[in-house]
């Protein structure tokens, strides 16, 4: 709903207000402006992740959860009041309610944790309440204009959630009434964010060198292939034993279509009797990578992880082990 | 989740000024190898060959083998000819370790196209031992027959197996 029209649905409820005063001497919700607007926002894997957008200075923190803005930047809701000729619009002052309102859409929750900062409405009270949050601003004067912020808690359900991602709204409504008994308005603001569901790796094998009697002499190498899996041995008289050998292999699952960014650590550290060993990586993918398909579905992509060993001939036998951690993020 | 929870943290760090804190996604993908010592060969150049003797013509008589020398010794019977050879073994592992070489005390040799048996005592120059710095060794093996004036004559054949092991 874009500014424009808002404002008009405003005066309108105005009109209807009950008691309301003449039109000229009414208060008016001039605008509310779209936000806080999280911008594109990556679900928690599981339940809620709760950003808080600050009515002082608009800047968004995570309060809970684990979901992230793939974004930055501040949002909060700028609204304006107006107040056309008479006294009351010189001499009343007005009462301020903010609450949470309506059905929020995609992944959104309902907006809760109000909080309010001033524009150049003067604050004649204290602030009481969340949601509801109320407050008295000073008299606006006649053909005048009072604006102040509104922050909030914007909760984004996880991939838990049966909600659909996408396009994700909550609202608030904005009542302002004149006291004593004068006129009153009320307007409704919209949240929103873009929401991709969480981004999740599953491991689909280890990285297994199986078992490998090592040189005689100096210093061999195993080296498995990231894409095919296959092992290569080089060293006097080294030798792969019955046994399991594969690469690693992970899947990586979000929205499609979406850009994420892959991050492959170029060694590892294998512990064991002796060593301890480093693995230096290889990988099928790194950097930005891009899912699939499109927004709104699942997507994934496998990945291979393959690596080298060096082994020298005097590595105290047996078991070696160690994980290589993998990291994405959206983009 | 160790590892998840520490990136987590360490991202704060970093992510003050911009990024999302704790925006990552992380797993671990598991890796390993088992390591076993080098694949010992065994080479066996040459057999423990007593070759020709003549049976004692009473009592009993013996030919003994040195494993050290090589030399060959009888008693109350005599050799046919220099035939008789100690065992010969060469030994490729790994360098500096030490290895045990095992074998049987004493082996039964069966006369071709028979049934008569005639053992053997076995000795070795080595029951442990390491191998070299350039990743080699060898060893022999002598040994010692009894032979009876009832002795059938005959060809008498045996085989055994030697084991070497890292120990």
């Amino acid at each position: 709903m874009s500014v424009r029209s808002l404002a008009a649905f405003l005066l309108a409820a105005a009109g209807l207000a009950p008691g309301a005063a003449a039109q000229s001497q009414s208060v008016s919700v001039q605008s509310i402006a779209a936000e806080p607007a999280l911008g594109d926002v990556s679900s928690a894997p599981s339940g809620d992740t709760v950003f808080r957008a600050a009515a002082i200075d608009g800047m968004v923190q995570r309060q809970s959860g684990t979901g992230y803005r793939i974004g930055n930047g501040n949002t909060r809701a700028l609204v304006t009041l107006a107040c056309g000729t008479g006294s009351n619009c010189r001499n009343r002052e007005l009462n301020i309610t903010i609450s949470s309102i309506g059905t929020p859409t995609g992944r959104a929750k309902a907006l809760s944790n109000f909080t309010v900062a001033q524009g150049t409405a003067q604050m004649r009270s204290g602030v009481t309440g969340t949601n509801p949050v109320s407050f008295r601003i000073a008299p606006i004067g006649e053909n005048g204009t009072a604006t102040f912020y509104v922050g909030a808690d914007f909760t984004i359900a996880g991939n838990d959630s049966p909600l659909a991602t996408g396009p994700a709204t909550a609202q608030f409504q904005v009542v302002a009434t004149m006291t004593p008994n004068g006129g009153s308005a009320s307007g409704v603001g919209t949240a929103s964010a873009s929401v991709r569901r969480a981004l999740g790796i599953q491991v689909l094998s280890p990285l297994s060198f199986g078992t490998i009697a090592r040189p005689n002499t100096g210093t061999g190498s195993a080296t498995i292939d990231a894409a095919t899996g296959a092992i290569n041995l080089t060293g006097n008289r080294i030798q792969q034993m019955p046994g399991t050998v594969s690469r690693g292999q992970f899947q990586v699952s979000g929205e499609g279509g979406q850009s994420f960014s892959l991050s492959i650590p170029p060694s590892f550290t294998l512990s064991g009797p002796g060593g301890p060993l480093t693995v230096q990586t290889s990988t099928t993918a790194s950097g930005t990578q891009v899912l699939d398909g499109s927004s709104g579905v699942t997507a994934t992509k496998v990945v291979g992880v393959g690596g080298s060993v060096q082994i020298p001939y005097n590595l105290a036998s047996g078991s070696y082990s160690g994980s290589l951690v993998v990291t994405v993020q959206y983009q | 989740m160790n590892g998840a929870l520490r990136l987590c943290a360490a991202g704060l760090v970093t992510a003050l000024a911009a990024a999302p804190a704790c925006a990552q996604t992380t797993n671990s993908v598991s890796g390993s190898i088992t390591v076993i010592q080098p694949v010992l060969e065994v080479t066996k150049n040459s057999d423990l060959a007593f070759g020709s003797v003549v049976r004692p013509t009473s009592g009993s008589g013996t030919i003994t083998i040195d494993a050290n020398s090589g030399n060959v010794t009888t008693s109350n019977l005599a050799k046919i000819g220099n035939s008789a050879t100690r065992a010969s073994f060469s030994i490729v592992g790994q360098a500096n370790v030490n290895v045990q070489v095992t074998y049987p005390n004493s082996v039964t040799l069966t006369r071709s196209g028979g049934s008569e048996t005639l053992t053997i005592n076995i000795t070795s120059t080595m029951g442990g031992g390491q191998i070299g710095s350039g990743g080699t060794a060898s060893f022999h093996l002598g040994g010692q027959a009894v032979l009876q004036s009832s002795t059938v004559a005959g060809a008498y054949t045996g085989a055994f197996n030697v084991t070497v092991a890292y120990n």
